[in-house]
């Protein structure tokens, strides 16, 4: 009698689970997607794993992770991020000033969406003028485009330093815009291409009633690719959050916050050197665009591909 | 006759009207364009051939640069193994992009999961290469050698992964095949999600499997996104810096630097404008070994694309 039971609980067990099965793999599994899923897994914990570590980790006193490396911390210390906010600072070079983390988000702000402005609406505005004006010079732009993108041009970073040097755009926010305003990119193709399907009926109706171009523009068409408008100055924003050696290399006196822990990272100060509090300034950076990507995903990971940003 | 001439004038305006709006939204892109990328590589020549002097000035009509430049590359460590470096790091990154296309694959088929899987391999594009670096440090350094101490006792212990001499080239390379293939497989996929559904159920009527669907049917159609992979790691090929800056600053181990490693170091340590000259040189010596190897590796990706074939 008590056999039978358990044979029926097992059965409805084996039921659930079935259901569960097929429910969670709605196609039938391959030899190849077992494979393929267990190196997926590994690959994707192993990140995982790595984000909570540091996460944990950054929670350790300092004699608690040189005795306890691999474990949990004996007691989460707040501390570290006191001491982060405290001791995370930047200096471009002896008896230069010091910059405070308030500084290096003001800086890093300013500089992100700087950038993001600059190349957004150059782009745009490249792209719009040759998709909409059918003068010869369109094709130019267009060629130029082609051809740069293809053309492996490398190695003028000297050149380009010593130019912004010269035109005293050194170390200057305008200067970082100024460089950053440029229509050479996979976006430009992607406008184009954009502008180019919404046809000109729009913008004739505007004419008729009287709009003008910079009006037909501004009311008319960039409300209509506001979506691939959002999603780029997204990609775009996130670059320049996490660009450090570009702000190293042509803006050194005001940090971002990148380039403020690329400096941290290989502080030997006493205070600063221990690991934990290392990890910590990571996470302090890490956090804020990490929530943006996850507030944002759908758009940044449904929209982006090789050809371009789909609608 | 009197409207006809109206209409003219009214569309001559128009034209005109239309022709200043272009040029002033046109001025500054141009403008910028000729500075920053045509006048930028054109002063990339000249300073190759231009020498500095002490009096902070640069002199036209020189090889000194290019002299200086060969002989680095036999006497000194960092160029004579920065070559092969790049290169070996550029065969691994072709070697490893089957991964990528493989795991994109089993994500635009939906399968369990896929959606999990896109975001966690998306996520290391979104974060900065600074705090990544700084925790994989951490990790390959401090949790990983305590681990495999504690577990397997090894006689003599082992320490940091990124310390030890034997393990730090293969720890950094790594590190690059790890990181970088969340933006692989989000290329992959987007080229796979091109692909006409029809094709796919054709074949699938037809009793394929999902082996063969994926190399006869899905690679072929994705083949120009892999084209253009692997042409553009090619442009890449020795501006690559392989991270090395974001873990060691300027002082990496010059028998693990890359050809890039070491130009932005001495850019970045450069006094003045001292050593541009002697990095533009370098630049352009890149540029004249990557132009025809691009070239033509595109034209060759070109002629054996399946696509193109049929």
């Amino acid at each position: 009698m008590t056999e039978l039971k358990t044979s029926n609980g097992l059965a409805k067990v084996w039921t659930v689970i079935k259901k569960l099965g097929k429910k969670l793999f709605k196609k039938k599994p391959t030899v190849f997607s077992v494979v393929c899923a267990c190196f997926l897994w590994i690959f994707s914990l192993s990140l995982l794993f790595l984000f909570a570590y540091a996460f944990v980790n950054s929670f350790k006193s300092m004699s608690d992770f040189m005795w306890n490396p691999v474990g949990m911390p004996e007691k989460w210390e707040t501390e570290n991020c006191i001491h982060v906010l405290n001791y995370f600072r930047y200096q471009e070079k002896a008896h230069a000033p010091f910059y405070y983390i308030e500084d290096m988000i003001g800086f890093t702000l300013l500089y992100c969406f700087g950038c993001t402005l600059a190349n957004l609406t150059i782009v745009t505005v490249t792209a719009y003028v040759t998709a909409r004006f059918d003068y010869k010079f369109s094709g130019v732009v267009y060629t130029i485009v082609l051809v740069t993108m293809s053309l492996p041009l490398v190695g003028s970073q000297a050149s380009e330093l010593h130019v912004v040097k010269t035109l005293n755009l050194y170390n200057t926010f305008i200067g970082s815009f100024v460089l950053k305003a440029n229509f050479l990119s996979l976006y430009y193709m992607v406008f184009h291409a954009t502008f180019k399907g919404v046809g000109k009926s729009y913008s004739e109706a505007a004419e008729i009633d009287g709009a003008g171009n910079l009006r037909i523009f501004i009311s008319i068409m960039l409300p209509l690719v506001k979506n691939t408008l959002m999603t780029i100055g997204l990609i775009y924003f996130i670059q320049y959050w996490n660009d450090y050696q570009t702000p190293l290399l042509y803006l050194p006196a005001y940090p971002t916050i990148a380039l403020g822990l690329y400096q941290f990272k290989g502080s030997t100060i006493p205070d600063i050197a221990s690991p934990t509090i290392k990890l910590g300034a990571s996470i302090l950076v890490f956090l804020p665009i990490f929530i943006v990507f996850l507030i944002f995903q759908n758009r940044i990971i449904g929209n982006v591909s090789i050809g371009g940003v789909k609608e | 006759m009197n409207g006809v001439t109206n209409k003219k004038s009214s569309r001559r305006v128009r034209e005109r009207n239309n022709l200043i709006f272009y040029c002033l939204m046109l001025a500054f892109p141009i403008a910028q364009f000729c500075i920053f990328y045509i006048f930028v590589n054109f002063n990339a020549i000249l300073l190759a051939f231009q020498k500095y002097n002490p009096d902070g000035t640069l002199t036209f009509g020189t090889l000194d640069n290019f002299r200086r430049l060969f002989a680095d590359m036999k006497g000194l460590q960092q160029l004579r193994d920065g070559w092969g470096n790049s290169l070996l790091v550029y065969v691994i990154s072709i070697l490893s992009s089957p991964i990528g296309i493989i795991f994109s694959y089993y994500i635009y088929k939906k399968r369990f999961a896929s959606n999990f899987f896109k975001v966690v391999l998306f996520a290391p594009s979104v974060i900065s290469s600074v705090v990544i670096v700084t925790m994989f440090q951490m990790m390959a350094d401090s949790f990983i050698p305590n681990l495999i101490n504690e577990w397997f006792h090894p006689q003599p212990q082992m320490l940091g992964l990124l310390t030890m001499e034997e393990t730090i080239f293969p720890t950094i390379i790594f590190y690059g095949i790890w990181i970088g293939q969340g933006t692989s497989i989000l290329m992959y996929l987007g080229a796979m999600g091109n692909i006409n559904d029809s094709v796919i159920e054709a074949a699938q009527i037809d009793g394929i499997t999902p082996m063969k669907e994926f190399l006869f049917v899905v690679f072929p159609q994705i083949f120009p996104t892999f084209s253009v992979f692997f042409v553009s790691s090619l442009t890449t090929l020795l501006t690559n810096q392989m991270n090395l800056y974001t873990f060691y600053g300027a002082n990496a181990k010059p028998q693990y630097n890359t050809i890039g490693y070491y130009m932005y170091v001495k850019l970045i340590r450069s006094s003045g404008i001292a050593d541009y000259p002697y990095v533009a040189a370098l630049g352009l010596l890149i540029t004249v070994i990557t132009l025809p190897v691009v070239l033509i590796a595109r034209w060759a990706m070109n002629k054996i694309n399946p696509m193109e074939a049929k």
